[in-house]
């Protein structure tokens, strides 16, 4: 079983000194090798091990894209398996002109684009939705939680892409280039991403 | 920095993503400028307040699940046991079609001879005709199972 690629830093509270970008992770091409063409053929034969082996590999950043897409830990870790499965399924139809890093994250995207559909027809209770973001601060003081949950609250009211570059970045703590790998643009789009949606959940929370 | 600071440089700002002299600049400005400063530490708050949230994280038992749940894919090979069969099935009606015209005379010989009279040379005879289809009958009958006992 080869090791997990990709997992972020662990951070300690956020201060305005600490705010910088992770300096200690590695550049995204590190690690997303794209050497890993025997692999993705065992996979498409019909080998489980080695499928699993990019399940370990691409678990993380394909989960990370799903919390930016529900906000929500449990669905997004139904729909990461989801996109997981679809890629099985799917797999002899990659002819590997793109790495398959590039492929599950477009796969994970479409996922995320079906599901945030799905989610806008049936729109979740609000204190359901609350109490699950307060779930998982509990250490937190009171004020805290209800600040966090306010804050991620105002991030569900962002365009999808906008979200999902927000949690991306100040949740999940992925650097700037992993985004742009994950999320399938440039740099500069990520940058703007970020700006905007920090932007826009600071106007909403301000109202 | 006589113009004020975008959002986006304030943001890249927070993250530590500008450039030494694009940082000086900006925090030149900020101290300056108390209504970019303002805006600077309301974005540094937003951002305090999501790195709260703890990151959700891939477990193994989350790999584990998702193995679990994996579906058999149909094979190359069981996608050509439907034309093997097919295969088998459609000259083995032909070749039933064709017997009564190799055993006698009757209407299925008539029309074989009004047929061979419209195209004379093309038909082959109908034993020989009855031999090859018989043949694929029998090999496209063995691959089928032969294909699935693989």
């Amino acid at each position: 079983m080869s090791p997990n690629l990709f997992v972020e830093s662990e951070r300690g509270p956020p201060t305005l000194g600490s705010m910088g970008v992770d300096r200690e992770l590695a550049p995204a091409s590190a690690r997303w090798p794209v050497a890993e063409r025997a692999v993705v053929e065992r996979a498409q034969r019909g080998d489980e091990a080695a499928f699993a082996t990019l399940i370990d590999r691409y678990g993380q950043p394909v989960l990370s894209l799903c919390y930016g897409s529900t906000l929500n830990p449990a669905d997004a870790e139904e729909l990461a398996q989801e996109v997981f499965l679809a890629a099985w399924q799917g797999l002899p139809g990659f002819r590997g002109e793109s790495a398959f890093s590039t492929w599950l994250f477009a796969l994970a995207r479409n996922a995320c684009v079906d599901r945030a559909r799905q989610a806008a027809a049936r729109p979740r209770l609000a204190s359901a939705y609350e109490q699950e973001q307060l779930d998982r601060l509990p250490d937190a003081s009171d004020t805290t939680r209800a600040t966090a949950a306010a804050i991620l609250a105002a991030a569900e009211t962002l365009a999808l892409p906008l979200r999902q570059a927000l949690l991306l970045r100040d949740v999940q703590g992925l650097s700037y280039e992993e985004i742009a790998h994950v999320q399938g643009v440039p740099l500069g789009t990520v940058r703007s991403r970020l700006a905007a949606a920090r932007a826009a959940v600071g106007e909403e929370l301000a109202r | 920095m006589s113009e004020h600071p975008s959002d986006e440089q304030l943001s890249l700002l927070i993250d530590g993503e500008l450039s030494l002299t694009a940082r000086a600049a900006v925090n030149h400005h900020l101290s300056a400028c108390p209504a970019c400063a303002e805006r600077h530490d309301t974005l540094v708050e937003l951002v305090a307040g999501l790195r709260l949230q703890p990151p959700l994280r891939w477990t193994p038992t989350l790999s584990k699940h998702t193995q679990a749940r994996l579906q058999p894919r149909p094979h190359e090979r069981d996608r050509a046991l439907p034309i093997a069969l097919a295969l088998a099935i459609a000259a083995a009606a032909a070749a039933a079609l064709w017997l009564p015209l190799a055993i006698g005379p009757g209407f299925a010989r008539a029309l074989f001879d009004v047929a061979d009279s419209l195209l004379p040379g093309v038909l082959p005879g109908h034993t020989a005709m009855l031999a090859l289809l018989a043949a694929i009958a029998a090999l496209g009958g063995l691959a089928y199972p032969l294909a699935r006992s693989r």
